[in-house]
């Protein structure tokens, strides 16, 4: 008998500990499915921010580096330089990249460094309880916009991707969603090209990915995925902003 | 035979650097210690190590953090306004155990401040260097022959602790240029079983400070490590001390300049030592432990309000007769003012 699905050698036994209905499962382990389909598991490194999955080193069998809040772009450029053997990869979620380490997000692109950057947005700041990120959408009610986010007063909703994808040193820039199959076999397409880009020394490239919230959006996990394909992607367009 | 140069001291913090091993140097300029990443830009390659000019000191320490992790001697080099953005990943780097030498060029005042010499820094590096309650050491060169000394042999004591070193000094130190001899060979490096080194078919590592599920087994792990750095690493100078009836006590620059107070002060009659520590951290306490109850005077010098004044009192046990010479911040301390304190204290005593 042919095994045609198979767990990823990059996942131990243990269970995540995300909420059910979490899409960072699905993120690492389409990072781990690549790790094992790249034949990586011996040179990969994970850089930890901080929030939910800070705590994913847990169930992770690769190496990994967890460093302060919103700077896993500097520490992996630091790590690349130092080791070029090295397959490094920072893994955020967008108030940890595009708020409090935004400059060390996008310095990494300016530089041009072999790196990948793996950004998770659920447009609010989930593990402190959800406050309001840069990424919350106009109107969107969080703890700390109670009457929706009034854009006149905090600005737009950041789009990371299109920014960089502006720089000349990123190669590939992305954005890809998980609300449904046919989109998280998308964004696996994306995650795998980010990894093969630097393997083959291509230079810098970020995945943005769509990611639902059950717990802090206040929603069953399937309206989750429907408010991404309704009202989330009407704000961050998905796409490939550069590179193929 | 070593070799011999001429240079400036933050050039002698880098070359022996590069001598001891370094492997990656990370950096944002600062003034008074920015010939230190100068010269790394244009040495380090010599021996195969990477230079990066960071974002800010912000990104320079993380940079520092990323390659530790996988095992390589790393440094960044900064000033107290660079070592206060970088304090948040010391703190992450102490939590983790990850070695590193961290090269601090005082400047003079809080804020922006200016570039005099100065020793405001002293609280902040032995005591605050970010969250957490971290203990990390920190070496006081008083020229720079001891910067080339203990930068080389920081890079030995960052990775027998696993911890981040601070070198600490102030910029008249770092600018002036003296006569120094390198050592001979890098510091010894050992295998280590715990960085992300390239090793094919090991098991996957983790370098983390968070510890969510508790933290107390990791905090006993951390204190007996801070036990044993004060078993260890006491250092200290004493001059003249056998029959002193007073003794000066100052770090850096000031140790300096206080010795050639003493043999002024001995050419006078008055009965003067020097206790000059040489690591403030962690502080070395028992070179002051056999004062307690005697009738020996301290008489502490430092270019701030007064910090490490604190510590030989709690060595020494606060009494009448610790007293301290607050130096106006920004110009060395002259060696008249001492001698004249120390009459007075003299006068004090008979």
């Amino acid at each position: 008998m042919k095994a045609v699905y198979e767990k990823t050698t990059a996942f131990n036994d243990l269970v995540t500990g995300y909420c059910p209905g979490c899409g960072h499962g699905i993120v690492q382990r389409m990072i781990g499915e690549c790790m094992d389909e790249l034949g990586i598991s011996d040179r990969l490194v994970a850089i930890l921010g901080v929030g939910c999955s800070s705590p994913s080193w847990r169930f992770m069998t690769y190496d990994i580096l967890s460093v302060p809040h919103g700077r896993p772009g500097a520490a992996a450029s630091g790590m690349k330089k130092c080791d070029p053997n090295k397959i490094v990869y920072t893994y955020q979620g967008d108030g940890d990249s595009g708020s409090i380490g935004f400059s060390e997000t996008v310095y990494p692109a300016v530089r041009g460094d072999n790196i990948t950057s793996i950004i998770v947005n659920n447009t609010v700041y989930a593990m402190t309880g959800g406050q309001m990120a840069p990424t919350t959408l106009a109107g969107q009610v969080t703890t700390t916009s109670p009457k929706g986010r009034d854009v006149n007063a905090t600005g737009q909703p950041l789009h990371l991707p299109e920014l960089v994808a502006s720089l000349p040193g990123s190669r590939y820039v992305a954005r890809v969603s998980l609300h449904d199959t046919a989109h998280i076999r998308k964004a696996k397409q994306a995650i795998k090209q980010a990894f093969e880009n630097q393997i083959n020394g291509v230079g810098y490239s970020m995945v943005e990915v769509l990611s639902p919230c059950p717990s802090i959006w206040r929603m069953k996990p399937v309206d989750c995925m429907e408010r991404i394909a309704r009202e989330v992607i009407r704000e961050f367009p998905l796409g490939t902003f550069k590179g193929a | 035979m070593g070799d011999f140069k001429f240079i400036k001291g933050n050039e002698a913090a880098a070359e022996a650097a590069i001598r001891a091993g370094c492997e990656g140097f990370f950096f944002y300029p600062v003034t008074p210690s920015s010939e230190i990443g100068e010269y790394m830009a244009n040495h380090l390659h010599r021996t195969g190590g990477v230079f990066a000019q960071a974002e800010s000191e912000i990104a320079a320490v993380n940079m520092m953090f990323g390659g530790a992790a996988t095992g390589a001697r790393v440094m960044t080099g900064t000033s107290g306004v660079g070592y206060s953005l970088m304090s948040e990943c010391i703190s992450y780097m102490a939590g983790a155990e990850v070695p590193a030498v961290i090269v601090d060029v005082m400047r003079a005042g809080p804020g922006l401040g200016s570039l005099e010499p100065t020793q405001g820094d002293y609280n902040q590096v032995t005591k605050a260097s970010g969250h957490g309650g971290h203990i990390i050491p920190v070496y006081a060169p008083s020229n720079a022959q001891e910067i080339v000394n203990f930068v080389h042999e920081s890079f030995g004591t960052a990775e027998r602790f696993r911890t981040p070193v601070v070198v600490l000094y102030d910029g008249y130190t770092g600018q002036v240029m003296e006569s120094v001899e390198f050592p001979e060979g890098r510091q010894e490096k050992k295998p280590n079983t715990w960085s992300l080194d390239d090793a094919p078919g090991r098991k996957g590592r983790v370098v983390r400070s968070g510890y969510a599920g508790g933290i107390g087994q990791h905090s006993f792990e951390l204190y007996a490590k801070y036990d044993d750095m004060k078993e260890k690493l006491q250092r200290f100078e004493e001059y003249q001390t056998e029959d002193a009836e007073i003794i000066l006590v100052g770090f850096g620059i000031v140790g300096r300049i206080c010795k050639s107070v003493v043999d002024k002060a001995r050419d006078e009659g008055l009965k003067v030592g020097l206790i000059r520590p040489i690591m403030i951290s962690p502080f070395p306490a028992k070179a002051f432990a056999k004062y307690k109850g005697t009738k020996v005077k301290f008489l502490t010098i430092e270019m701030s309000y007064g910090q490490m004044c604190h510590d030989v009192a709690l060595a020494v046990g606060e009494n009448d007769n610790t007293h301290f010479f607050r130096d106006k911040c920004g110009s060395l301390p002259a060696m008249s003012e001492i001698l004249n304190r120390l009459r007075q204290l003299k006068g004090e005593n008979s």
